[in-house]
């Protein structure tokens, strides 16, 4: 966890209780498909901007990231 | 006005019968009556007692008719027709039978045509001219009813008992088209007389001002107070109402430029001739004082407002979106288009946005209320539409209804309901509340669920597994229409004993026995049809529970045929459509995805910029980045979000971070607030264009006056949209249309031609469906098969605890209309003063609270003052309100929480506590005084 966190605490706690719950809501897939299917929402309906918040908060924190929507959203990182 | 009535109502039916009327041959089903049948022939039989919308009564004995072979003069409203049957109904004997009745009629009449506000629009005054009536041998010093009072306790309309010739058409109108069932014949003989429940006045009665009874009423005895007072009207205009999304089309009717009335239009798919109160009455909020007209801007929400032309408050508000966007990007601006605007509104200022703001940071008010139907019927059927036509229910034989309270939110669509179960259809209702269809005259429910507020997914789960484990899957539909994987991976999940009702009781409330006899009954159905309102998408498994009813529709086989279905009964009157218009941010009209290439260059070719191919922001991420700063420009029309979207201490700190709000709407409301450029807005009576009601019906919205503000709303985007570099114009409204039948398959055959000659038409309307399309996936789904998707029960974070025991849960009242910014601003305010909480009555005991009582309620997030109503329609640890009015800050108490798919908030489910204070509730009016002047007007 390294970095320096630039998006707004309110709003990356916002972003975080959602992509718990979009997560929450796919546990009872096995895991590669729940991964995949998170991957898939969070492309289809978040903003790239989103995406990119919660990414940077992960690399600094990422306390209490369900880990299927950490693993999708290590796919979803841009190059 | 007049209006052509064949007398009594169709009878459906393939088979024909040939009949002779005064000569003339006619052909009509069988059991049609001779009065009817007569119609169809060009021949008018003079009658009052009848009508088209209602069945035969053959009490006025004015329609009498000579049948050769038949011996007397039968009513012909009540005389069926059969095969080679001759009537005559101009006979010598008929003439003098009918001038003799009418004669006794207007014997006990006022003879005050000349000055009666119906002359001229009376059936009395008419048959009697009809009938050659010349003389009335009986003096009026006999008995009679001439001083029989008048009772105008009704805002709306008056009821002049002394003109009453108590034929019962408005009695059978309450009962029969209305369902209420308010009104009687009380006493007998001469002492007959129309009477509102028990003899009261029509306003303390359980009459609901729908109007069907001044509809029905052939004199000027059930008159609109407007009539009496502005006279007659003389020209008509065909709309449609704005309020909710039933979508019902009216006849406004004007004397020169004011409107007079609005009376529901026969021909109407949607409503069929019928109406509500806000509808038919509740229009004066057009021309209410309030109404603002000129544009306005100001440098701070501190400052006054500015009166100023729309070109300086266009240049003004464009200058600072590109300010913006110059100095923190593309995405830091977006807007919100609103479910009460057209299609062709709506279509304007996603376009605005995509092409002129180069982005996608669009959304709409569905956000709050249906955007879970878009997400869950789209992953299961194919697209974001319900499936039938609401005349569809007269073919259920069971009718499951969820979360949804038709006869307060959706009252036409209730009459049709309520008349399908008198006749025998069969009712499971779901919802914490007792809703009136629980128990309401004559109907009872077969079965109502009383679950838990936030349980919906473990009842619909529990339902689907007594459907799979009882061997009542419809195994050929789901064989030929439905995805084999998704079925098998789905029968597999639903049948696992953690969804079997009795696993689920201890979580959902609802007895185990209860929900498997519904279960049985919905699956056991001829015709099994899902119902649904927002206590199943504002939840935090909205999306969830949609996916789950389409699950149990398709595995009983009740899709594609009508009486059945998965029906939304959506809350605004465009919400429908906005959401067609492609107004959410990741969607293009149509609901195609942004990212798709193929879709973006169909509008880049039309459009002739770039569409971003990512999602935007959803509102809540709006407010999000807003209090983040990195959104710091919205344009919001006709949406009032600072009093409807949850937790508004959140969405206040957001609005009251923006460099740029400018508000479109007709009032300065709550959102105005925090606006600096106001562009005043078009009530309905202005707009022109097009409304997409529940079910896919698309209706022509026609100007019955020009805009007030002088300007349309689409205009003033257009304008926008070009000041920031990105010229859009149209001649007139059709062109918008004709652009997005252009762009969207759905759309393609619709323009405002086609609508003209069809009254309107249900999407998709196309090549292959050129009159609409009333049932959806007949053949197929539209995604092809359908897909069955696993639903897992996933509670709330929302949880009561002991400081917050109670769940607040949230609704609406008939006679108001979501915020209320229009309904407030009319006498419907009579009915509904302020909102109130109501309260079981062991939780009240427990709080020391009783009904009338101020009391606090507080959640984690903030706290409202309202009074108490104590009544065991909620249940106990349940609490119940209404969001109608600004003061009462119902959203100051819900939360952040919302659907895990969509983030439609979870409105149906905070936890809460009350206590009785000595603090009185925040009217109205203190509301409105929180509003800064509007200076410099000019």
């Amino acid at each position: 966890m390294t970095g320096e966190l630039h998006a707004d605490p309110v709003q990356v706690a916002s972003l975080l209780r959602m992509a718990n719950q979009i997560a929450r809501n796919h546990h009872h897939q096995p895991h590669d498909q729940a991964v995949a299917a998170v991957v898939k929402h969070l492309a289809d309906f978040w903003a790239p901007s989103m995406r990119e918040h919660l990414i940077e908060w992960m690399d600094v924190d990422g306390t209490g990231l369900d880990p299927v929507a950490a693993e999708a959203l290590e796919q979803l990182r841009p190059f | 006005m007049s209006i052509v009535d064949l007398g009594t109502p169709a009878v459906p039916g393939e088979r024909t019968v040939d009949v002779v009327v005064d000569g003339i041959p006619v052909t009509v089903a069988p059991g049609t009556s001779v009065l009817r049948a007569a119609a169809e022939a060009g021949v008018a039989i003079p009658k009052l007692c009848a009508t088209d919308s209602l069945d035969a009564f053959g009490s006025c004995r004015l329609c009498l008719v000579e049948v050769d072979g038949r011996p007397g003069t039968p009513a012909s409203c009540t005389t069926p027709c059969t095969s080679g049957m001759t009537v005559r109904t101009q006979t010598p004997k008929v003439e003098k039978l009918r001038r003799g009745v009418m004669e006794l009629y207007i014997s006990d009449h006022p003879l005050d045509c000349l000055t009666c506000p119906a002359n001229g629009d009376c059936e009395l005054q008419d048959m009697a001219g009809v009938v050659g009536l010349r003389d009335v041998r009986y003096g009026l010093d006999g008995a009679n009813h001439l001083d029989a009072p008048t009772d105008d306790s009704n805002p709306y309309f008056s009821f002049d008992a002394s003109k009453c010739i108590a034929c019962s058409r408005c009695v059978r109108a309450c009962g029969e088209t209305q369902g209420t069932f308010a009104l009687t014949i009380e006493g007998r003989g001469f002492a007959s007389k129309v009477s509102a429940s028990a003899g009261e006045p029509f306003m303390s009665s359980e009459c609901v001002s729908c109007g069907a009874c001044v509809q029905a009423c052939p004199t000027s005895t059930l008159q609109e107070k407007t009539v009496i007072d502005l006279g007659v009207p003389t020209r008509s205009v065909k709309t449609t109402c704005a309020y909710c999304g039933v979508g019902c089309s009216f006849v406004a009717e004007l004397r020169g430029d004011q409107l007079v009335r609005m009376v529901p239009d026969k021909d109407g798919g949607a409503n069929a001739g019928h109406s509500c109160v806000k509808g038919r009455f509740a229009w004066g909020y057009a021309t209410h004082r309030d109404r603002q007209l000129e544009p306005m801007v100001r440098e701070s929400v501190d400052d006054e407002w500015r009166t100023v032309t729309w070109d300086e408050a266009i240049a003004y508000a464009a200058e600072r979106f590109q300010r913006i966007q110059a100095e923190h990007g593309v995405g830091a601006i977006g807007g919100i288009t609103s479910s009460r605007c057209t299609n062709e509104e709506v279509y304007v200022v996603q376009k605005m946005i995509r092409a002129a703001f180069g982005n996608n940071n669009v959304d709409t008010c569905a956000r709050v209320c249906h955007s879970p139907t878009g997400y869950g019927l789209k992953q299961t059927f194919g697209t974001s539409a319900g499936t039938q036509d609401f005349e569809s229910v007269a073919d259920a034989d069971v009718v499951l209804l969820i979360g949804a309270n038709p006869t307060d939110g959706h009252p036409v669509f209730a009459s049709r309901l309520k008349k399908r179960l008198r006749a025998g259809a069969e009712l499971i209702v779901v919802d914490p509340r007792r809703i009136d269809l629980v128990r309401s005259p004559h109907i009872e429910a077969a079965h109502h669920l009383q679950l838990q507020p936030g349980t919906n997914v473990a009842v619909v789960n529990a339902l689907a597994h007594v459907v799979v484990t009882e061997g009542l899957v419809d195994r050929a539909f789901v064989a030929e229409r439905c995805e084999d994987e998704s079925f098998a991976q789905w029968e597999t999940f639903i049948a696992r004993p953690e969804n079997s009702p009795e696993s689920l009781e201890a979580i959902t409330g609802v007895p185990a026995e209860e929900l498997r006899a519904a279960a049985r009954l919905y699956a056991g159905a001829r015709n099994a049809a899902i119902y649904y309102g927002l206590g199943v998408t504002e939840h935090s498994q909205g999306s969830t529970m949609v996916m789950g009813m389409a699950n149990l529709a398709m595995a009983t086989g009740n899709v594609g045929r009508r009486g059945v279905g998965v029906n939304p009964l959506r809350g605004q009157n465009n919400v429908q459509g906005s959401c067609d218009m492609g107004s959410f941010p990741h969607e293009l009209p149509g609901y195609r995805h942004v990212s798709d290439p193929a879709v973006r260059g169909i509008f880049e070719a039309v459009w002739g910029r770039p569409i971003d191919p990512e999602p935007g922001l959803r509102i809540p991420n709006m407010l999000d980045a807003a209090i983040a700063g990195r959104y710091l420009g919205m344009f919001v029309q006709g949406e009032d979000i600072a009093q409807s979207d949850p937790n508004v201490q959140h969405v206040h700190a957001a609005l009251g971070s923006l460099e740029l709000l400018v508000v479109q709407d007709l009032f300065l409301n709550e959102t105005a607030k925090f606006a600096h450029v106001f562009l005043p807005g078009t009530s309905f009576l202005e707009k022109d264009g097009t409304f997409t009601n529940a079910e896919r019906r698309i209706n022509r919205v026609r100007p019955v006056m020009p805009p007030r503000s002088g300007k349309h709303e689409w205009e003033a985007a257009c304008e926008l949209a070009t000041a920031m570099g990105y010229p859009m114009s149209y001649d007139d409204a059709s062109q918008i249309m004709d652009e997005i039948a252009a762009t969207t398959p759905t759309f393609a055959g619709v323009s405002f031609e086609r609508l003209d000659t069809h009254g309107s038409v249900q999407w998709p309307c196309n090549d292959a469906a050129p009159d609409g399309t009333p049932i959806m996936h007949v053949e197929q789904f539209v995604r092809g098969k359908g897909r069955f998707v696993e639903t897992p029960y996933v509670p709330t974070d929302e949880r009561t605890n002991r400081k917050f025991p109670l769940i607040l849960t949230t609704g609406r009242i008939l006679s108001q209309y979501n915020v209320g910014a229009q309904t407030r601003r009319t006498e419907n305010i009579r009915w509904h003063s302020e909102d109130v909480v109501e309260v079981h009555p062991h939780d009240a005991e427990t709080r020391g609270i009783a009904t009338g009582q101020a009391v606090t309620i507080t959640s984690r997030v903030g706290e409202t003052v309202l009074r108490a109503k104590v009544t065991d329609r909620v249940p106990q640890g349940v609490v119940y309100t209404t969001f109608h009015f600004p003061g009462s800050g119902a959203n100051v108490v819900t939360t952040e929480f919302s659907d895990w798919a969509t983030n439609c908030p979870e409105y149906k489910v905070t936890a809460v506590e009350l206590a009785p204070t000595s603090r009185a509730p925040v009217t109205d009016a203190e509301k409105h005084a929180e509003h800064r002047p509007v200076a410099g007007r000019t």
